[in-house]
């Protein structure tokens, strides 16, 4: 590589990773620098290195409900999400009529252009004691009290499924997007069934887009923390939330950060495992 | 055949639902803020628009509506002019240390958003930053990053590098190539990343909540507002301003069909 283009190059990258080495990986490595000190019963903060926040995390049972309540709604959410977006996107993508697809594209991506906030709430109305079900069911006469909703594990998963369905169904779409249909034809006119067409053709095909979607879903059931605090409330034993409780009202820094890094540490060590396994699966099946 | 026909069936009937749970919500939302009652109630109480002019009238508001309009339009460009000159040098050029950099650019979007969030907050009040609108605009910044870079990626690599060659052979500098046939080719890609990072901006929520000081006029922004009136129990107020940003994601949806309409009509490609 020549020195002008070597100096083009780093022209180029320069605002993009002087950015983020200032704001996103100095932070990062200043918030695992906060996590090896620790807050005394004063609350003063000392400094000198110690493991204290991470022998808290080990020893402590109300951290594990948390992780074991993460781990749960992320074994669930994933999926559902899996379940209900690969139909989903596969009708997206065949759909003959071409407004019908640009309608239903739009559905799918409008939570990337609409705050969470707003999706979040929209469960809150819908879940509520005096909400849309709960009413709908009374005036029905179906039931005689209203059920309780909002703030269940049920609502949780209901919601994080909401949030994150688009995750998984757009990197589906795109895979379904580029396979060739001739292929699937061409197995139906050998003989096979429908069936036989989507195990053995259609899915190990779009494999990747279910690697991409399974992996992204996952990494961020385990950080989510904002639709269950809204729809739930702080108490829902989630590590996310936990990690929230700490750190902003009890304002145990130190224990933040470690509990933080746990958390980073569990999601880059399952994004690992699951594109592993599924690449395996992949290479099984094709 | 009958059991093709049933299962295909039983696939669409589930996808349909699907739709149907994914837009649920946001119609909710919106029919639920003009309720005449002051709490939540189904069925509603009766058809008002109180609420949208108690916003109109508030001030508080405004403060938030100008906050957001004016951090969109710091964030987005800047997050367009960084992301599209790393997105160029990550495609067309290799380097070493290439992967390292791809990685790095694409992270703020797999770190969990509660790790960023307390990241930014430790790190800002080291650095006096709290609580403040500069803090606020960089926290925007890191956020909506790998968006641009991602969605300009894809619009360079899909572009034939031979007509970038063409170019220089017959004599164009570097800025003049990247002016004049690099960008004409991404402009939809770069519209497109204005919507996107808007809509991002405008509604953005996660890692920038803990940032903020929820200070009214200061940094207290459009999303972070809806909050603060529902934890007043202020709930169909919050449900008016929360209508209000899904209008306005109504209004990027529709920009950004026509964006993908106009750029399928320019490239000669059904849309």
């Amino acid at each position: 590589m020549s020195a002008r283009r070597r100096l083009a190059v780093a022209g180029l990258l320069a605002p993009a990773v002087m950015l983020l080495l200032l704001f996103f990986v100095v932070p990062s490595v200043d918030l695992f620098r906060l996590s090896l000190a620790h807050m005394d019963a004063q609350r003063a903060i000392h400094h000198d290195v110690s493991l204290v926040n991470y022998r808290n995390f080990a020893t402590n049972p109300y951290f594990h409900r948390m992780v074991w309540g993460s781990v749960k709604l992320t074994f669930v959410v994933t999926a559902l999400c899996l379940l209900l977006g690969y139909p989903a996107a596969y009708f997206m993508v065949r759909v003959r009529s071409t407004v019908a697809r640009t309608l239903l594209y739009a559905i799918v991506v409008s939570p990337l252009l609409i705050s969470v906030i707003v999706r979040s709430y929209g469960w809150v109305v819908l879940l509520a004691n005096n909400g849309v079900i709960n009413g709908t069911l009374l005036s029905l006469g179906l039931i005689e009290r209203p059920l309780r909703m909002l703030g269940t594990f049920g609502s949780v998963i209901v919601a994080t499924v909401h949030v994150l369905l688009p995750f998984m169904m757009l990197p589906i779409a795109s895979a379904l997007q580029s396979l060739d249909t001739v292929l699937e034809r061409a197995a139906q006119s050998l003989g096979a069934s429908p069936w036989q067409t989507f195990w053995r053709v259609t899915l190990p095909l779009t494999m990747p887009g279910v690697v991409a979607g399974t992996s992204l879903v996952i990494a961020l059931t385990l950080g989510i923390y904002i639709t269950p605090l809204l729809v739930a409330g702080p108490l829902q034993p989630l590590f996310a939330i936990g990690i929230y409780y700490v750190t902003l009202s009890q304002l145990d820094f130190p224990l933040g950060a470690a509990l933080s890094f746990v958390l980073l540490a569990f999601t880059l060590l399952v994004i690992a495992l699951a594109g592993r396994l599924l690449k395996t699966v992949k290479g099984s099946v094709a | 055949m009958h059991r093709r026909l049933s299962l295909g069936t039983a696939a669409n009937v589930l996808s349909i639902l699907v739709y149907v749970f994914l837009l649920a919500p946001l119609v909710v939302v919106v029919l639920a803020s003009f309720n005449s009652a002051d709490f939540l109630s189904f069925p509603p109480r009766g058809f008002s628009l109180r609420w949208y002019r108690a916003l109109w009238e508030s001030e508080v508001w405004g403060d938030s509506f100008r906050l957001s309009v004016l951090l969109t339009a710091v964030v987005t460009p800047l997050s367009l002019l960084i992301g599209t000159l790393a997105a160029y040098a990550l495609v067309r050029y290799s380097f070493p240390g290439k992967g390292l950099v791809a990685t790095l650019v694409m992270a703020p979007l797999v770190m969990p958003q509660i790790v960023l969030g307390i990241a930014l907050l430790n790190y800002f009040s080291l650095l006096g930053l709290i609580d403040s609108l500069t803090g606020l605009m960089l926290g925007h910044l890191v956020v909506t990053l790998p968006f641009t870079v991602r969605l300009v990626s894809i619009s360079v690599h899909n572009l034939d590098p031979a007509l970038e060659r063409a170019a220089q052979n017959l004599g164009a500098t570097p800025l003049q190539t990247f002016w004049r046939v690099t960008l004409p080719n991404v402009k939809w890609a770069l519209l497109y990343g204005v919507i996107l990072c808007t809509a991002r901006a405008m509604g953005e929520f996660g890692a920038v909540s803990v940032v903020s000081g929820h200070i009214r006029g200061l940094t207290n922004t459009v999303p972070l507002h809806v909050e603060v009136l529902y934890n007043e129990y202020n709930f169909v107020a919050a449900f008016a301003v929360a209508s209000a940003l899904a209008v306005l994601a109504l209004v990027t949806m529709a920009a950004k069909a026509l964006v993908e309409w106009r750029s399928g009509a320019a490239s000669g490609r059904p849309a």
